[in-house]
C-alpha cells in the first residue's frame, strides 16, 4: 500500500470513499478477492489461504433502481441496496462471495444473488440461533466444512501453521481496533466517530496485513494531532450494519460525537479475540458463534433454561458496560427498517438503558440519505434534552 | 388507540362458508381444545407456549398442552380481534413490520400481564396461563425471537430449540451432511427433553412417545392422502374448508382423536370425489393460493368460486409429505424424530424447505400440474419476511416454465395475514378481477394446443 505522502487518516478516508479500489489492484496482480457479508463469518480461513476477505456493503448515496424488480418491498433495505450495486456490475471484481445464516433476509438474498448474478464460488455458512454445547459442535463441523471448500477453492490445504498466523494477524487487527477505541475514551475524544468508521469501512476492503498497517499509522497519528475534536454530547449508537459515515456525520453536526457502538461493523466485528490456546477451531467457533453479539442469537439458554431477566443480562449488559466505560451521555438505537432481529429488541433495551439512567432515542432508516437527512431534526432534539 | 373495541370485518368480507362436514366440525373442536387450557392448571397440567415446528410427541408423552401462540394469531384473525391485540404491542414500541403473528401474542401476553388472566377479548378464552414458553430456529427469525419479547411480560422458564435448515449447496443425501445434521437434531431434542422434565418434574415415558409417533405417522399419512383426492374434478375440497381442517394437524397432531378425525376426512373427501359432490355447479377455474392465506377473510374463496366460479387449493397448510417408513423405529423414537426431521417435506409449509433456486419451482410445477391449476395468486405480506421471496419466486417459477413451454399466470396481492389494516379489499378483488381474465385466455391457449 502506497501512502504517497498522505497522512494516515486521509488515506483511511480516501480508501473508505473507493472501497474497490485496492482490491482491484490486487485482483490485477493475481490475488483471489472473496466478498463477505456479516460480523459472523469467519475471515482467518479466507486469510489463511491467501483470499482477500471483502466485506460487501451497501451504496447509501446512491438509490436503488433495479433491485427493485427482484426483491419484494419488506425486503430489508441494505440487502436490497447491496444486491442493486451487485446487479450494476459493483461486485463483478469478487471471485466469489460468501454469507452466514444471519437472518432471514439473506437467506432469501442467497438465492436472488446465485441465481440471477452467479459467481464462480459462493458458500452458505449455518450458524446455530442457540448457544448450548450441540451447537458449538455443529458450528465447529460447519467452519469444517467450510475450510475444505476453500481448499477445494484453491487447490491448498489449510495447514494448523497457516491458520494460526492468520487468527494472529486478525487478533493484531482486533487489538489495534480495541486500541483506538481507547482514543474515544478522553473528553474530549481524540476522533470523531465518524473518522473511526471511515477507519473501519477502509479496513473491511483490505487485505488484513495492510490494514493492520493502517491501523499502526492511524492511532500513531491521532495520538499526535492537533485539531481534537471540541467537546459534544457523548453517544453510544446500537443497530445493525452502518456503513456510511453519513448518520454519525448528522450527529457530529447537532452537537454529539459517538465514542462507542454494538453494531455490525464496530464492536461486534472486534471486540473479542480468537482464542489460541484450545483446539484452532474451537477458538474459531467459540468466537464466532458466542461472541458476536447480535440480536440473531439467543443466549442464555446455555443450560437450556432461562428467564427474562437473566436474559436481559446476556443481551444487553455489555451495552451498559460500554456506556460506562466509555462515559455515554445517552444511547441511540438506530434500526433499519425490516430488520425484525433488531427491531424486537427495541422495547426491551429501550426499558434496560432507562433503568440505568441513560436517555434513550430510537430512530429508523430505510438506508438512504433522504431518510438520514430526515432524521436530522429528532437528533437534534434528542441531544438538546440531554443537554 | 390499544383500547378501542373489537373491529368489525370490512363491508363485502364475508366469513367463509364450508361445504364438508368435517371442516365444519372444526369449530367443535377448537372450542374443545382452547377449553382445556381454562382449568389446565387446576388439573395439574402444564402448558407450554410454543410454535409449530417443536416436535409434538415429546410434547403429548410428557402431559405438556402445547399451544402454538403464531397460530393463534389466525385463531385471533378469524374472529376478527388480531388488530386490537397488534395495535396494544405497537403502543409498547414493537414495529408494525414485524410479523403480525407475533405481534398479536405480544399483545395477549402484555394484557395478560395487566390483567393476571387471559384477556375476555382472546377468541376462545386464550392460550392458557403458559408454565414455560418454547421456540424453535426453524423457518424464520421471529419463531425464536419470540420468546424474548413474552418474556418481557410472562416471565417463565423458556428455552430454545435449534434447528438448522437452510443447508444451500449441500447434497442432502450425502451421508456426512446427514450425519452433521440428524446428530444437531437428536441432541436438541435431548435438550428440550431435559428441560421438559425439569420443569414438570416428570420423566420421559419412552412407550408415550413411541405411541405419540404412531399417532403422528397415521395423521401425516391420512392428511397426505386426503390431499391428493384435489386433484379430482370437481375439488372436494376448496380452500375454506382446508383453512379449517388444518387445525388439528397443527396443534394436536399426536391425539388418539385426531387420527380419527383424519379418518374422517379422508372417508368424506373418499365419498365427495365417488359422487362428484362440489361447492361449484361447474368448476370453470381451478386456483392455487400460494404461501400464507388472508385469515381474516377466509370467504374470500367464497367469493372466488361465486364470482368467477374457481376453486381454490391452498396447500400452504396442509400435512406435507410422509417420512420414509424405513427410518421410523418405534422401539428408538426419539432418535426417529431426528431421523424424519430431515427426510421430507413434511412440514406445514412444504415449500418452506426448498429454498433453493430451481427446486423450488420444480416443487411448484409439479405441483400446479399434478393438480391442474390455471392460475397462482399470492400473497406480499409485509410483516413477513420468511415469505418476503415472491419475485425471486415467480421469477425461477416463470424460466422454469418456459422452458417447458408452459404459461401459468400469478398474481400478488398485497395483504398481511392478519392485520387488516393495510388490507383494501376493494384494490385486492379488482386486481384479482383483471387476473382472471388472464387465467381465462392462458387456459384457452392451453386448451387449444
Amino acid at each position: 500500500m502506497d501512502l504517497k505522502g498522505q497522512g494516515w487518516l486521509q488515506k483511511a478516508r480516501e480508501l473508505s470513499e473507493h472501497r474497490d479500489r485496492r482490491a482491484k489492484e490486487l485482483k490485477g496482480e493475481g490475488k483471489k478477492i472473496i466478498g463477505y457479508f456479516c460480523s459472523y463469518f469467519p475471515l482467518e480461513i479466507l486469510t489463511a489461504a491467501d483470499l482477500v476477505p471483502y466485506r460487501i456493503m451497501g451504496r447509501l448515496t446512491e438509490t436503488v433502481t433495479d433491485a427493485h424488480s427482484y426483491c419484494d418491498p419488506a425486503v430489508c433495505p441494505f440487502i436490497k441496496s447491496c444486491f442493486d450495486a451487485a446487479l450494476k456490475g459493483a461486485y463483478d471484481f469478487l471471485d466469489g462471495w460468501v454469507t452466514p445464516d444471519s437472518c432471514d433476509s439473506r437467506v432469501n438474498l442467497y438465492r436472488i444473488w446465485n441465481y440471477n448474478r452467479p459467481m464462480p464460488y459462493s458458500y452458505w455458512l449455518n450458524v446455530p440461533n442457540f448457544l448450548d454445547e450441540a451447537s458449538f459442535k455443529f458450528f465447529k463441523e460447519e467452519l469444517v466444512l467450510f475450510k475444505e471448500s476453500i481448499e477445494k477453492l484453491t487447490q491448498m490445504e489449510i495447514s494448523e501453521h497457516k491458520l494460526r498466523d492468520a487468527i494472529d494477524l486478525h487478533n493484531e487487527q482486533r487489538a489495534l481496533l480495541r486500541e483506538l477505541y481507547q482514543l474515544r475514551k478522553p473528553e474530549p475524544p481524540l476522533i470523531w466517530g465518524s473518522e473511526v468508521l471511515q477507519i473501519q469501512i477502509a479496513m473491511a476492503s483490505l487485505p488484513i496485513e495492510e490494514g493492520n498497517q493502517l491501523l499502526k499509522g492511524v492511532i500513531s497519528e491521532i495520538k499526535e494531532r492537533s485539531d481534537v475534536p471540541e467537546s459534544k454530547k457523548r453517544l453510544l449508537v446500537w443497530g445493525p450494519e452502518i456503513d456510511h459515515p453519513a448518520l454519525f456525520k448528522l450527529i457530529e453536526d447537532s452537537g454529539g460525537n459517538v465514542v462507542i457502538d454494538d453494531s455490525c461493523l464496530g464492536t461486534r466485528y472486534f471486540w473479542y479475540d480468537v482464542n489460541k490456546n484450545s483446539d484452532l477451531l474451537d477458538g474459531l467457533s467459540d468466537r464466532y458463534l458466542n461472541r458476536v453479539m447480535c440480536p440473531r442469537t439467543i443466549r442464555g439458554t446455555g443450560d437450556g433454561w432461562a428467564t427474562y431477566q437473566q436474559d436481559l443480562e446476556e443481551r444487553f449488559g455489555h451495552i451498559r458496560d460500554f456506556a460506562k466505560e466509555f462515559s455515554v451521555d445517552g444511547v441511540i438505537l438506530y434500526v433499519m427498517k425490516f430488520c425484525d432481529l433488531h427491531e424486537f429488541d427495541v422495547p426491551d433495551l429501550r426499558d434496560y438503558l432507562e433503568k440505568e439512567g441513560l436517555p434513550v432515542l430510537h430512530i429508523e432508516s430505510d438506508y438512504s440519505m433522504a431518510a438520514v437527512g430526515a432524521l436530522k431534526t429528532r437528533v437534534q432534539a434528542f441531544l438538546e434534552m440531554i443537554a | 388507540m390499544a383500547e378501542q373495541s373489537k373491529e368489525q370485518p370490512k363491508e363485502g368480507m364475508t366469513a367463509g362458508v364450508k361445504a364438508t362436514e368435517v371442516a365444519n366440525s372444526v369449530r367443535d373442536l377448537r372450542r374443545a381444545y382452547y377449553g382445556r387450557f381454562k382449568e389446565a392448571r387446576d388439573r395439574g397440567e402444564f402448558i407450554a407456549w410454543t410454535m409449530w415446528g417443536v416436535p409434538e410427541e415429546i410434547f403429548y408423552a410428557m402431559d405438556v398442552l402445547p399451544v402454538l401462540v403464531e397460530n393463534y394469531g389466525p385463531v385471533c384473525a378469524a374472529k376478527q380481534a388480531a388488530n386490537y391485540f397488534c395495535e396494544i404491542a405497537e403502543a409498547e414500541g414493537f414495529s408494525m413490520d414485524v410479523c403480525s403473528y407475533i405481534r398479536t401474542g405480544l399483545g395477549i401476553a402484555k394484557k395478560m400481564q395487566e390483567l393476571g388472566e387471559p384477556p375476555p377479548e382472546a377468541p376462545y378464552g386464550g392460550m392458557g396461563t403458559p408454565h414455560m414458553l418454547i421456540g424453535n430456529a426453524q423457518f424464520c427469525d421471529n419463531r425464536f425471537k419470540w420468546l424474548q419479547q413474552v418474556g418481557r411480560y410472562l416471565d417463565v422458564p423458556y428455552f430454545g430449540y435449534d434447528v438448522q435448515e437452510w443447508s444451500f449447496g449441500r447434497d442432502h443425501n450425502d451421508e456426512r451432511i446427514k450425519k452433521h445434521f440428524i446428530d444437531h437434531y437428536y441432541a436438541q431434542l435431548q435438550n428440550l427433553v431435559a428441560f421438559l422434565e425439569k420443569v414438570t418434574g416428570k420423566k420421559l415415558d419412552k412407550y408415550r412417545l413411541s405411541e405419540a409417533l404412531r399417532n403422528w405417522m397415521k395423521v401425516q399419512k391420512l392428511f397426505y392422502e386426503a390431499c391428493q383426492l384435489r386433484k379430482h374434478h370437481p375439488n372436494p375440497l376448496p380452500a375454506q374448508d382446508s383453512a379449517a381442517i388444518a387445525f388439528p394437524n397443527l396443534h394436536m397432531k399426536c391425539w388418539p382423536e385426531t387420527v380419527d378425525f383424519y379418518q374422517r376426512v379422508y372417508d368424506e373427501l373418499k365419498y365427495r370425489v365417488e359422487n362428484n359432490l362440489s361447492t361449484l355447479p361447474e368448476e370453470k377455474y381451478r386456483l392455487q393460493w400460494h404461501l400464507i392465506i388472508p385469515w381474516f377473510y377466509i370467504g374470500i374463496y367464497n367469493w372466488l368460486e361465486q364470482e368467477f366460479g374457481a376453486t381454490t387449493i391452498s396447500a400452504t397448510y396442509e400435512g406435507g409429505q410422509v417420512p420414509d417408513e424405513e427410518i421410523i423405529d418405534y422401539d428408538f423414537p426419539l432418535e426417529s424424530i431426528a431421523r424424519k426431521m430431515y427426510n421430507k417435506l413434511w412440514a406445514v409449509n412444504a415449500l418452506a424447505r426448498h429454498r433453493e433456486s430451481g427446486k423450488d419451482s420444480q416443487f411448484s410445477i409439479d405441483f400446479l400440474l399434478e393438480f391442474d391449476i390455471d392460475g397462482v395468486i399470492s400473497m406480499l405480506v409485509p410483516s413477513c419476511r420468511a415469505t418476503t421471496n415472491l419475485y425471486q419466486t415467480w421469477r425461477e417459477f416463470t424460466d422454469a416454465l418456459a422452458k417447458r413451454g408452459l404459461r401459468i399466470p400469478t398474481c400478488a396481492i398485497e395483504a398481511d395475514m392478519v392485520d387488516t389494516r393495510t388490507y383494501s379489499d376493494a384494490l385486492v378483488k379488482e386486481r384479482i378481477t383483471a387476473f382472471m381474465e388472464v387465467v381465462d385466455e392462458a387456459k384457452r391457449q392451453r386448451q387449444k394446443g
